[in-house]
């Protein structure tokens, strides 16, 4: 009996704060909710961002298309303009591609880019004409989807490569329209050179004066994409 | 259809990525609320308990530390502590060098020096200490060879003692640190040792560490002394403790300081056997992780050991994303303003905000420990290396958790002395 007087009188207390553990939760939600508005702050900051960065190539397309209307001076203007315009747009793709795969962009956003690129490419097609400047136009097909594109990831990567080594060499102009949009045009696009599979690349030259184009499906590497953009420029020239 | 390798990678690392995230934020969580609970009981004065001063035993387990040893002594002979009521026991684990010789050198000052023909490791040579003890020793006090203690550290350890406290661990910090090594383990050491002084209003001590730790001799009996298969007695031993319902307790005016790895691979060799030591430990006392020992069960037992996987996790998480994606800045030219730009997300800048956070804390914790022990508080000279501290020593505990397992695949065992 004394013993176990003694027992009890040495026995710490034993108890689970269970307040602690809900406030902590509490807490981490809280701090959970803090940096996802914060996220959500930050990611409309780089949307604004990069509207109107779009809105400025936008208004430089404009002007080339008044100049191009005008007949002034455009072929002398352009094909600087161009490349402006192409490096500005790459960077936005960029971004875009890889925004909107984590989801921190917004539809519209893309469709607007789309929208970017669909005049530049008209007007890249007329101008070739008018001034024979010929670039190289290449449009890439992807989707964001892994399980429906498992290397569209790989194909990005290799046309970024592609195009490093490309830009010293020969004018050249990729555009890259998602497969899975709502846009009108990119669709036409996609009837046009009958794409049904991703990745696809779709090579536009002038061969004899005449538009050519050729489709290539599945994952091209760097080295084959160089190897096709200087035929068909030689071919172009 | 089958999943890719590629789609499961992506899918593991997100896994991994997000359930780190969500884990370090409820620890950090969890750690803010009991330190805002309990911090301003840290900063007061520990009251004297006791009427009479008991018999106080000092264990020094000694190996290999012909250098540091005569120090240790000297601490503890200089004391500030009624001789009559003090004895030292100095056990030398078979050391190579001349470890015993410069410990015998103390006997004419009343050192008791114990000599064992085999090596067979600290928690032996404690267990011996202890038997060897005077019968009138009511308190061990155990302390490694190469730490010394400060005047008052016998003192301030006996009047934290009552008939439920079964261990108390000593407020260890690191000698004068030198490199920039030894600053960030200083930092940690005083950190490590505010959390376990908040932790103690919640009966979740984890360690009694070797640096210095006090021990109710009827408790070290009752719970059968030191465990010498583990790789951290110093740990299992507290385990003990909380099993058999003893209060464990920081005292954080008993001061010690301890000597610290000074090369990166000794350190990253200490912190493996440590989390080798915890595996097993909580293997051996797995029972421990039960409601019925309260908060311990889910802080001292669970938090203080798991806290290092979400780091890991978001570490190899990280990595696989670099197999699997390639640098947009060097491949994709967008230049350096739009890589950031689309690197940073919400997840990134919730662990700047808390990095801000944690940087703050860190440094007002490690205040408080200075104030404790009398030490000069952060300066602004020190700023660059808190902050480095605050970056680096997450990935450092990141990189250890792999090489743990890679240890114990290769070669399971070890030997003491490993600093």
């Amino acid at each position: 009996m004394k013993n176990e007087e003694k027992t009890k009188k040495r026995k710490a207390k034993r108890k689970l704060s269970t307040g602690l553990y809900k406030l902590a939760f509490f807490y981490a939600v809280l701090l959970l909710i803090i940096g996802f508005t914060l996220g959500v702050v930050y990611d409309s900051f780089i949307s604004k961002g990069m509207e109107d960065e779009i809105n400025k190539i936008i208004e430089l397309s404009t002007t080339s298309e008044i100049l191009y209307a005008s007949g002034e001076e455009f072929c002398t203007i352009f094909p600087r303009t161009m490349k402006e315009i192409e490096e500005q747009t790459w960077k936005l793709g960029v971004m875009i591609d890889e925004l909107e795969s984590k989801n921190r962009i917004g539809e519209d956003l893309k469709l607007k880019y789309f929208d970017l690129q669909v005049r530049d490419f008209f007007l890249v097609k007329k101008a070739s004409k008018e001034c024979r400047i010929n670039p190289l136009i290449i449009m890439y097909f992807y989707t964001n989807n892994l399980v429906e594109c498992e290397e569209c990831y790989e194909q990005g990567f290799e046309l970024a490569i592609a195009r490093n080594s490309l830009l010293e060499k020969v004018p050249i102009k990729i555009y890259a329209f998602e497969g899975k949009t709502s846009h009108s045009v990119v669709n036409y696009f996609k009837e046009k050179y009958n794409i049904s599979s991703y990745p696809s690349l779709v090579f536009i030259y002038l061969e004899d004066g005449e538009e050519r184009w050729l489709k290539e499906e599945g994952l091209i590497n760097s080295n084959q994409i160089l190897e096709k953009a200087l035929t068909f420029q030689n071919a172009s020239s | 259809m089958f999943p890719s390798i590629t789609e499961i990678l992506i899918g593991i690392s997100q896994l991994l990525y997000y359930f780190s995230i969500l884990l370090l934020t409820y620890i950090g969580a969890l750690l803010l609320v009991i330190y805002l609970k309990y911090f301003p009981r840290v900063e007061k004065k520990e009251k004297r308990k006791i009427k009479e001063l008991p018999f106080v035993s000092v264990v020094v387990p000694l190996y290999n530390d012909e250098e540091e040893i005569v120090y240790t002594l000297s601490s503890i002979l200089t004391a500030n502590y009624p001789k009559e009521k003090l004895e030292v026991i100095v056990v030398d684990d078979a050391s190579k060098d001349k470890s015993y010789e410069r410990a015998k050198m103390f006997e004419e000052f009343g050192v008791k020096v114990i000599r064992l023909k085999e090596n067979r490791g600290a928690a032996n040579a404690k267990n011996v200490g202890i038997k060897n003890s005077s019968k009138k020793a009511e308190i061990i006090i155990t302390i490694d060879s190469d730490s010394v203690m400060e005047e008052n550290a016998i003192l301030n350890f006996v009047k934290l003692f009552d008939s439920k406290t079964g261990a108390i661990s000593g407020a260890v910090r690191t000698k004068k640190a030198k490199s920039l090594l030894e600053k960030m383990q200083e930092y940690e050491y005083d950190i490590i040792l505010f959390v376990r002084k908040i932790f103690e209003f919640l009966h979740s001590i984890p360690v009694t560490p070797g640096g210095m730790s006090a021990f109710s001799k009827k408790a070290l009996e009752r719970v059968g002394g030191f465990e010498e298969k583990s790789l951290t007695e110093d740990q299992e031993i507290a385990f003990k403790m909380h099993k058999h319902n003893y209060k464990v307790k920081v005292s954080l005016e008993a001061v010690s300081y301890t000597t610290v790895p000074k090369t990166f691979k000794a350190f990253l060799n200490q912190r493996v056997r440590w989390i080798r030591g915890g595996i097993y430990n909580r293997i051996l006392h797995k029972n421990l992780l039960s409601l019925k020992y309260g908060d311990f069960a889910l802080l001292g037992f669970t938090l203080d050991f798991v806290y290092a996987i979400p780091v890991f996790s978001a570490i190899i998480s990280k990595l696989i994303e670099l197999t699997i994606k390639k640098p947009y800045f060097f491949v994709f030219k967008i230049g350096l303003i739009e890589s950031f730009l689309i690197y940073v997300d919400f997840i990134i800048l919730l662990s700047v905000f808390l990095f801000f956070l944690y940087f703050y804390w860190s440094a007002h914790m490690i205040n408080v420990i200075r104030r404790k022990a009398k030490a000069k508080e952060i300066s602004l000279k020190e700023l660059p290396s808190l902050i480095l501290y605050n970056i680096l020593y997450p990935f450092v505990w990141g990189i250890i958790w792999p090489l743990v397992i890679i240890k114990e695949i290769k070669s399971p065992g070890y030997k003491w002395g490993t600093r």
